[in-house]
């Protein structure tokens, strides 16, 4: 089965979040700003920087800064569930809890790229 | 905390007026009492933790990086020069944002640590004291741990094990091979920088032998240990793409390593002696001098760690990263380096300027190329257990044997991502 691209993930993605943004209303979403701990997301972030830094559009790692945090949370909790490949984001993801996502989901959206 | 004397002052301008242009280190402003980080070391442990600290404490803290080389090459990557993959030049940085984070880069050896003065002695006399220091040497070779080789005995059977001079070596001789060529290997027993190293390496070298149309050459790679970082994979691969060319043998096919002669070229193992017409050999290694001699590693020749902080069991104001230490289940990799860097970096400030600290995660992959497009990984994510840095279960992957082609190649593209992301988290 052909790897997907960090593009064809998001689009994936974006279908589905149609009927996954009014489960999340529902579930009150790990994804709200309220609460969220902007500091744990500094620190946690700092293991995505050394593969996510430098990332472009056309890089086989995405630029996760700035995509929204319901977005930005939904990707992280499907590569939890495995339901997304690669091995090495599954594996980061795996050791996330809601908790986790959510102050990383806070941090990416307002951080600045820094390359 | 030690104050900047007049003493130590004029000693430091001393050493700076006499060996370089600008001062060595900024002296404390009457009246300011920044907390002081050193750190020695520029590579993927030592300039992350720098520029971290000096980044996210927004100057709070003084950081101040001994490193002697002006440009840093990478060990990483660098068996992808010696494929022909890469130039010198792609793999060399230099420190100039390092300096523009913050950092007070200082280009000197570091000499010996005075643990109970808190003060650090560089090339030239100067002392330098700190509140905390990180050490981050890399490693040194254990020459006599093959009979035969050495120092100078490297000159003729490089070991490449550390990046330049030896690279270059390596790379000039691999080059001037003729058809028909014997390479052997001498792989490092357990535990060594880069555990897939020397297997990509062997990779490369029948890469770029075939590459030449050499029908005749073939690498034998004498090894200590029994298997070996991604085995089945790379077995794979090499019969794939080298069918022949490549031969490993574990103890119980050679019996045992009993030494080499650079005179003759010659490696001999109980079953054989080979005459190579290039022998790489890969010593065991230890934590670099000046881990040892600060009385920070254990008879392993590695320093222990805390596992949640990465301080050195022997002296809580010293943190000691990357290769150096002994970190449990992760292995000895840039990746590893860095990955560890931030949490010491994290302690760190939290000791220094009250800021929050959070329970240490650690993670690791590595990626070896086998021949063009074709490049497998491995990797885990790691938190503190049992007294180590231990393996989180389950978090463990590695390629798979009779992988899609694409995915392998994927693989690759990922690995080149990756290094210019760790080189700008590091470099800056």
């Amino acid at each position: 089965m052909p790897q997907a691209t960090a593009g064809q993930i998001s689009l994936q993605l974006a279908i589905s979040r149609a009927t996954a943004a009014s489960l999340l209303a529902i579930a009150g979403g790990v994804t709200a700003s309220y609460g969220a701990d902007v500091e744990l997301g500094r620190y946690l972030s700092s293991e995505c920087m050394t593969c996510h830094g430098t990332a472009k559009s056309d890089s086989t790692i995405p630029n996760i800064f700035g995509l929204g945090e319901a977005h930005f949370a939904e990707v992280l909790r499907a590569y939890r569930a495995k339901a997304l490949p690669n091995p090495i984001m599954q594996t980061i993801a795996g050791r996330l809890n809601d908790e986790d996502i959510a102050a990383l989901a806070l941090y990416f959206e307002t951080a600045k790229k820094p390359n | 905390m030690t104050e900047m004397t007049r003493r130590n002052f004029s000693l430091l301008a001393g050493a700076s007026l006499a060996t370089l242009s600008t001062p060595l280190f900024a002296p404390a402003v009457l009246g300011q009492a920044k907390p002081r980080l050193v750190v020695v070391g520029g590579g993927p442990g030592g300039a992350t933790v720098a520029r971290y600290v000096a980044k996210d404490s927004t100057g709070a803290v003084d950081v101040t990086l001994i490193e002697p080389l002006k440009n840093f090459t990478t060990c990483f990557f660098s068996n992808l020069y010696v494929g022909g993959f890469r130039d010198r030049k792609s793999l060399t940085h230099n420190y100039d944002k390092v300096r523009k984070s913050g950092v007070n880069v200082v280009q000197v050896m570091a000499g010996a640590v005075d643990r109970d003065k808190k003060q650090i002695t560089v090339a030239g006399g100067a002392r330098v004291p700190y509140d905390r220091l990180v050490i981050a040497p890399g490693i040194d070779l254990k020459w006599d741990s093959v009979p035969g080789y050495s120092e100078a005995a490297a000159q003729i059977m490089p070991h490449a094990w550390k990046p330049g001079a030896q690279t270059e070596l390596l790379v000039k001789k691999l080059n001037a091979l003729k058809d028909g060529a014997l390479i052997v290997m001498v792989a490092p027993p357990n535990p060594y920088r880069c555990p897939p190293g020397p297997y990509e390496r062997a990779s490369m070298f029948a890469h770029v032998l075939k590459k030449k149309g050499h029908k005749k050459s073939k690498i034998i790679i004498v090894d200590p240990k029994p298997t070996f970082s991604k085995q089945a994979v790379f077995l794979e691969g090499w019969e794939k793409h080298y069918p022949g060319m490549i031969e490993w043998q574990d103890p119980k096919i050679h019996g045992g390593i009993k030494g080499v002669d650079p005179k003759t070229g010659e490696v001999k193992t109980d079953f054989a002696t080979y005459k190579a017409a290039l022998a790489n050999v890969i010593p065991a290694q230890m934590a670099g001098k000046i881990a040892r001699d600060a009385g920070l590693a254990d008879q392993s020749g590695y320093c222990p760690i805390d596992p949640e902080s990465m301080k050195s069991k022997i002296d809580a104001n010293i943190f000691v990263v990357g290769d150096a230490a002994i970190p449990g289940d992760m292995p000895k990799s840039a990746f590893s380096a860095n990955s560890q860097a931030k949490v010491a970096a994290m302690i760190i400030r939290a000791e220094l300027t009250k800021s929050r600290a959070f329970p240490a995660r650690y993670s690791n992959t590595c990626w070896s190329l086998i021949a063009p497009d074709d490049d497998i990984k491995v990797g885990a994510s790691y938190a503190p257990g049992d007294g180590k840095i231990k393996e989180t279960g389950g978090s463990g992957f590695v390629s798979q044997k009779n992988e899609a082609a694409d995915i392998r190649k994927q693989n690759y593209k990922e690995s080149v991502d990756w290094y210019n992301g760790i080189v700008a988290d590091v470099f800056g």
